[in-house]
């Protein structure tokens, strides 16, 4: 199964469905494809570390604590707008 | 149910215009309008130009502009179809067909989606250090998540709070506090990469585990909201 083809196409049904006047159902694709490509990004950097972890490269504590502090407090800032 | 003035109508007044433009044009082929022909030219160009813009415009009102009914029969018949929108707008999500296909799509692209993660914490299985860092990166991509989603709009109100309440659960864990002089994952390496003794061993694996606990919590408000 593509994943990407599956996000895309769940993308083009809550548009269709977005035009057709349907904003439940729209909204509740729309949610779904968001979930899964969240899902889906913080898959590939875990597959990312896991093959760090296998060519045995050092880990740097400082890089990952400096994005964990930028990116919470980036979560509780006020949305943009 | 309002409605509006006929003459008000923005499209009735597009049609208006309109129609004075084609009466013209019949009236000066009927020859009861201008006999000179620059005349004719002159006022063909200007009611051909009204007709267009008029026509343009009635077109521009009808797709981009409020279109109350101008007929008792018309604000009948929209507040009927109104009613009918609103039921179908309660029915929402809750079709069971809506809820069949929803479901299935979930469950293919969490069984297709994990594989990385999985990856991760099998490496790093049997090594305390590499776990605490396997956790670390976890907790760091699903933060980084939910901050994009904040940022795009995805994230709001309730659920918003939900997931900023799980985060604050997990961060002191993850990265420690100093405020409550608690240790994050990355000192407790460090702690038990200075002196391997039994009692820095049974800490990080306590910290590991406490802070998986909390991390599930996290990526549940995510997926929940």
């Amino acid at each position: 199964m593509n994943l990407s083809i599956a996000l895309l196409a769940l993308r083009g049904a809550a548009l269709g469905l977005q035009l057709q006047g349907q904003t439940g159902a729209s909204r509740t694709l729309n949610l779904l494809a968001d979930s899964a490509a969240a899902g889906l990004n913080v898959d590939a950097h875990m597959a990312e570390v896991a093959a760090k972890l296998k060519a045995g490269e050092p880990i740097d504590w400082d890089d990952v604590e400096a994005r964990i502090r930028a990116d919470s407090t980036d979560l509780h800032s006020p949305p943009p707008g | 149910m309002d409605i509006t003035p006929l003459l008000k109508s923005q499209v009735i007044r597009a049609v208006l215009v309109a129609l004075a433009g084609l009466v013209g044009l019949i009236l000066r082929k009927l020859g009861l309008g201008f006999d000179e022909a620059f005349a004719n030219q002159l006022v063909d160009a200007v009611l051909l130009l009204i007709t267009t813009v008029a026509a343009a415009w009635a077109g521009v009102a009808r797709a981009r502009l409020p279109t109350p009914p101008l007929t008792q029969v018309a604000a009948d018949k929209t507040a009927i179809r109104e009613a009918k929108e609103d039921r179908a707008r309660q029915g929402g999500y809750a079709r069971p067909a809506m809820l069949v296909i929803t479901a299935a799509i979930g469950a293919a692209l969490v069984l297709a989606g994990c594989v990385g993660t999985r990856d991760a914490y099998k490496a790093s299985a049997g090594n305390l250090e590499a776990t605490a860092y396997v956790v670390t990166e976890h907790y760091a991509a699903v933060v980084k998540e939910a901050a994009a989603m904040k940022n795009s709009g995805a994230l709001t109100g309730s659920a918003l709070e939900a997931v900023r309440k799980a985060d604050d659960a997990v961060r002191p864990l993850i990265i420690g506090d100093p405020a409550t002089h608690r240790d994050g994952l990355a000192a407790l390496v460090r702690a038990y990469q200075a002196v391997k003794s039994a009692k820095t061993e049974a800490d990080l694996q306590a910290a590991i585990n406490a802070a998986v606990v909390k991390l599930s919590n996290l990526i549940n408000a995510v997926k929940r909201r």
